[in-house]
């Protein structure tokens, strides 16, 4: 274990996985020498060639194609798209090709490919560079969909998808990237649908992820004080869902409050609201409620305001214990 | 254009309403000012006024349905305004706090309003009381408006357990079937929550005695010219009584304490509960710091309250906050009773008629006005003898007014 | 597996430098789609198809230059691209209509169709879409050092698609082993080429993004052929890409049952007069190289062979139920 900040800790993963197989390669605008925007891929090209890390052009819908195209050659991509504002730019590529490409071809070619894209709000980028689309990708069938919170989970939850056999979609944090936090050196593998206890608790499950499990910790301190105790669920995978972890905790509560950054509105706190509806409702003794943010664009100059944080938490978890 | 006319909130804890009257038809003109409905909250009715003119197009909430505020009630057309609660007729005295504000839950739309009167409780506590094989609506809610959880059909059940394991063999429940049924008001549905949760609840044991009431009636007769003449109001004995009650639990703080989960709270202040007979019920009206007040301000608050009371315009703050309650029956010759703990209080006081009665005094029969007061009080705080103590200190001072003044 | 070929006829026609294997190619494709009509009509095939039928010469005289190992990635107009390419004509057939033993277990259609085995990347039901994913089977066959190509079809339409612009762009970069044929029959959908571009010809475009530009006469198999063959000779020389125009016409509409109202009759009576099968049928008699009976025995037996595909498809069972859950993740 070495205290190691969250993109450095997806740069130790490119590099032990690119030391592991040679068929990984990295593709993305500024991923050779200046090491991508954020740093996630510094060093690279140094260690590994200009054959297996390629710089780009600003062409969204080519360079995924260029990693689909590639995995059903057998190589092991990992995109870089710089924002994952700009995902919508190649959305067609990433929907209609990559999702489907094992289902329309009735298996004879897979989409073992990885696309790395921070999201999130926090450093006043405004509302083109600071979404969380999570919700529009977990929607589609054939994407996986991840969300680290940790830089350990950064490290082990990459790996597995460099080693998925399906295409997995790596939304990271841009407000964490400078976090910091224990990783596990060399080979640590996170798996993919598997969600993680970050407190237990037996008065209020909150299931939440990436940046949001920082503030619901934050919560469950403030609320610990009030004699709430309250069970924090990183799901870390949106698709597939690790829905056992929140049935198992909601079964022990009976309460369930959901935090995302992203807005509330057809969000996936509404799907795992509805999941649980549908599965346990008699195990319910209060409303789920979501904490989210509101309908509206990211603002620049008031992302803080309009971003949910732990005191939203901690006033959903009240309301629900006062129901 | 239509608006709505809307359940309005009049108080702080109110969530909901039950429609009792409506005064308006459909195709009635409204003018501002004029009475369109008449509501009920738990023992309180108000009338609601319109706030604009407009013919009643619609209406959308019957007699005898409770709706939650802000639910659309009735929809007024060519009316002047967009939809706007309603105007209630006689406000309460205390403003109502607006809800706290939560910019995460208030930046969404509010929810719909839902315009059901089925017993509001969670599917959790629905799937035990089902378990168990009890009707939900027997259960009464720990905190009065919100929905039936899971701690209230589990404290209902060990309430149950008690009385099943020291009434055996209860008789089977009389179906409605043969008889007239009378649907519940929700006053009906308040005392009776209350009156189980407080069964449920306090481990309650009662206590007896008979007083002289000779001085007491006394007393009453010699204040009654100068207070009428002074407040225009007659001292009623209960005036006094509740008076006297009053000095008796500052000399036994033990009787006017609450029960908590962290301890038993000593209150500082006496607020004295004179449970009241309706026609149709009953209510507490309450008259606030009793301890620092005059028997004619006594006189003057409780017959305001009262009055209010009977025509059901009693605010529901005011029927609040009691930490002590006395409740008399002795107008209808009731020589003695026992009363039940008016939820959180540890105690209260059935106040039985004066009857004349003879009594040995120095050793001969005499006839006395005795008058039998009967205490029940909240054993898990009050031991008996404190509760035996208390009552000496009543008796007492009951028996001789003026020891009030000692 | 090998492109099917009629034995027979390249037996006794030494030397004919396949070019029976062309017009085998052409007029399987041309009686395959013409079937497919008549099924369609018929009301045993879900769905709708798109056929290429007036545009055989385009799809086999690019495949005719490529060996199994290469790949192609097709269009929704793709059947004869998929065909020529080398795809065995039973699972073809069975996953048009649908069935379990269909290529794609029935998951996907006539739009959709691949084989992994005849490298046939799939058939793509958005326009412009099969441009990127041919940017990475071209790097992936050079980064493992192999030296197939790969070749992406697409159609006049795609050619205002982002996508083929960001795709040139990078191919060229590059040095893509990568063949860009542009079919181009003059229509996008309901609309004629001049309605939406004002230039003639799209292998203009090619110029600007660094590569060869070619136009060729897509209704002339042996013109296509040698286009691509130059094409392919850069690819697999390490020059990178190219961009292939072939022309043709579209004889029918834009899906099976398109009353084409937006079409003057002219034009479609225009298009039918240019017959790239019975065009190179000629060439072939006048050049002595086969007999009308010859020829006529190709059809023969191809209809035999699509009366079977055809049994065989109806004969095969549904999809299981539930089927569709088998193929989305791995």
């Amino acid at each position: 274990m070495t205290e190691t900040r969250y993109i450095k800790a997806i740069n130790e993963a490119l590099h032990e996985e690119m030391t592991r197989d040679e068929n990984v390669v990295i593709i993305g605008e500024d991923v050779g020498a200046p090491g991508g925007a954020f740093g996630g891929t510094r060093g690279l090209l140094q260690a590994f060639g200009d054959k297996r890390v390629k710089d780009t052009p600003i062409s969204e819908s080519a360079i995924v194609g260029l990693a689909l195209g590639a995995a059903m050659k057998g190589l092991r991509p990992v995109v870089e798209v710089m924002f994952a504002d700009f995902l919508p730019v190649c959305m067609d590529q990433i929907v209609n090709q990559i999702a489907k490409t094992r289902f329309m071809f009735g298996g004879q070619f897979a989409a073992p490919l990885v696309i790395r894209a921070p999201g999130g709000a926090g450093l006043n980028a405004g509302p083109q560079h600071s979404q969380s689309l999570e919700a529009w990708f977990a929607h589609i069938p054939g994407l996986k969909v991840v969300m680290p919170a940790t830089p350990a989970d950064a490290k082990g939850l990459l790996k597995s998808a460099i080693r998925d056999n399906d295409p997995v979609l790596v939304l990271e944090h841009k407000a964490l990237y400078a976090s910091s936090g224990d990783v596990p050196a060399g080979e640590y593998l996170v798996p993919i649908g598997k969600a993680d206890v970050r407190r237990t608790g037996k008065h209020v499950t909150i299931v939440t992820l990436s940046r949001m499990v920082l503030d619901s910790l934050e919560a469950a301190e403030t609320l610990a004080a009030q004699g709430i105790d309250v069970e924090v669920i990183d799901l870390r995978s949106i698709s597939p869902l690790d829905r056992q972890a929140i049935f198992s905790s909601v079964e022990k509560t009976s309460r369930l409050v959901i935090a995302h950054e992203a807005v509330k509105s057809f969000g996936i706190g509404a799907e795992i609201s509805a999941m649980v509806s549908e599965e346990m409702i008699d195990v319910l003794d209060a409303p789920i409620l979501r904490v989210g943010a509101p309908f509206s664009p990211v603002p620049f100059s008031q992302e803080r305001e309009y971003l949910p944080n732990a005191a939203d938490i901690v006033r959903a978890v009240e309301k629900v214990m006062n129901y | 254009m239509s608006s709505a006319i809307l359940m309005p909130k009049v108080g702080l804890t109110m969530t909901e309403g039950k429609i009792v009257e409506w005064r308006k038809a459909v195709g009635d003109r409204v003018e501002p000012g004029e009475i369109v409905f008449v509501f009920e909250t738990e023992k309180v009715s108000f009338d609601v006024e319109a706030t604009q003119s407009g013919k009643v197009s619609r209406i959308i909430v019957g007699e005898g349905e409770t709706v939650a505020i802000g639910t659309e009630v009735a929809l007024l057309d060519d009316a002047s305004a967009a939809a706007a609660p309603a105007q209630v007729a006689a406000a309460p005295p205390q403003g109502d706090v607006p809800a706290k504000d939560n910019p995460a839950s208030v930046r969404a739309e509010p929810a719909p309003a839902r315009g059901s009167s089925k017993t509001r409780a969670t599917p959790l506590a629905r799937r035990i009381a089902k378990v168990n094989g009890i009707d939900i609506a027997q259960v009464a809610a720990t905190s009065p408006g919100t929905p039936l959880k899971k701690r209230d059909v589990e404290s209902y059940l060990a309430g149950l357990a008690v009385r099943t394991t020291s009434a055996p063999g209860s008789a089977a429940m009389p179906t409605p079937a043969d008889g007239r049924l009378v649907k519940l008001t929700s006053m009906r549905e308040v005392i009776a929550r209350k009156m189980v949760a407080s069964t449920v609840e306090a481990a309650q044991a009662y206590m007896v005695v008979s007083v002289d009431a000779g001085n007491l009636v006394d007393a009453r007769t010699r204040l009654i010219p100068s207070i009428e003449k002074q407040t225009g109001v007659r001292p009623t004995l209960t005036d006094l009584f509740a008076k006297i009650v009053a000095v008796a639990i500052e000399r036994h703080p033990v009787m006017n304490t609450r029960w908590t989960k962290e301890g038993i709270v000593f209150l500082d202040a006496i607020h004295m509960g004179i449970a009241t007979a309706l026609d149709d019920g009953l209510v507490v009206p309450v008259i606030g710091n009793i301890g620092t007040k005059k028997l004619a301000e006594i006189a003057v608050e409780r017959h305001d309250l009262i009055e209010k009371a009977r025509s059901g315009k009693l605010p529901p703050e005011r029927m609040k906050g009691s930490t002590f309650s006395i409740s008399s029956l002795g107008m209808f010759g009731v020589e003695e009773f026992s009363a039940i703990i008016n939820q959180p209080e540890s105690g209260i006081l059935a106040v039985g008629a004066i009857i004349d009665t003879p009594v040995a005094r120095d050793g001969a029969v005499v006839i006395r006005p005795m008058m039998k007061l009967t205490l029940t009080y909240d054993h898990r705080i009050i031991d008996g003898a404190k509760a035996a103590a208390f009552v000496a200190t009543l008796k007492d001072v009951v028996e001789e007014p003026l020891l009030a003044l000692a | 597996m090998t492109k099917p070929k009629d034995p027979a006829i390249s037996a006794a026609i030494p030397n004919d430098d396949g070019l029976m294997d062309l017009h085998h190619s052409m007029l399987r494709v041309r009686l395959v789609e013409e079937k497919l009509l008549q099924v369609f009509a018929d009301g045993k095939i879900p769905g709708f198809i798109h056929v290429s039928i007036g545009q055989e010469a385009v799809a086999t005289g690019v495949c005719s230059c490529l060996t199994p190992a290469d790949t192609i990635f097709t269009t929704h107009r793709g059947h004869g691209h998929t065909l020529a390419k080398g795809m065995e004509l039973k699972p073809f057939m069975a996953e048009i209509f649908g069935r379990a033993n269909g290529a794609c277990h029935g998951n996907s259609g006539s739009m959709h169709v691949a084989s992994a085995e005849a490298g046939v990347g799939g058939a793509n039901g958005i326009v412009g879409a099969g441009l990127p994913i041919s940017l990475g089977s071209a790097f992936g066959t050079a980064f493992k050092g192999e030296d197939s190509v790969t070749v992406v079809f697409f159609g006049d339409g795609a050619s205002n698609q982002g996508t083929f612009h960001e795709s040139l762009n990078l191919a060229a970069l590059w040095n893509l082993p990568l063949v860009f044929v542009c079919e181009n029959n003059g229509w996008a959908q309901f609309s004629a080429q001049k309605a939406y571009m004002k230039i003639d010809s799209i292998a203009r475009r090619a110029d600007g993004y660094g590569m060869p530009g070619v136009l060729v006469d897509g209704d002339d198999v042996l013109k296509v052929r040698d286009g691509m063959r130059q094409a392919l000779a850069r690819a697999r020389a390490g020059d990178g890409p190219t961009l292939l125009e072939c022309k043709t016409y579209r004889w029918f509409g834009h899906y099976a049952g398109d009353p084409q109202k937006y079409r003057p009759a002219a034009n479609v009576e225009q298009a039918r007069t240019v017959d790239c099968i019975a065009n190179f049928e000629k060439f072939l008699i006048e050049q002595g190289l086969a007999g009308r009976q010859q020829l006529d025995d190709v059809d023969a037996r191809l209809r035999v062979e699509i009366d079977e595909a055809i049994a065989y498809a109806e004969a095969s069972p549904a999809a299981p139920k539930g089927q569709y859950l088998n193929d989305v993740y791995a």
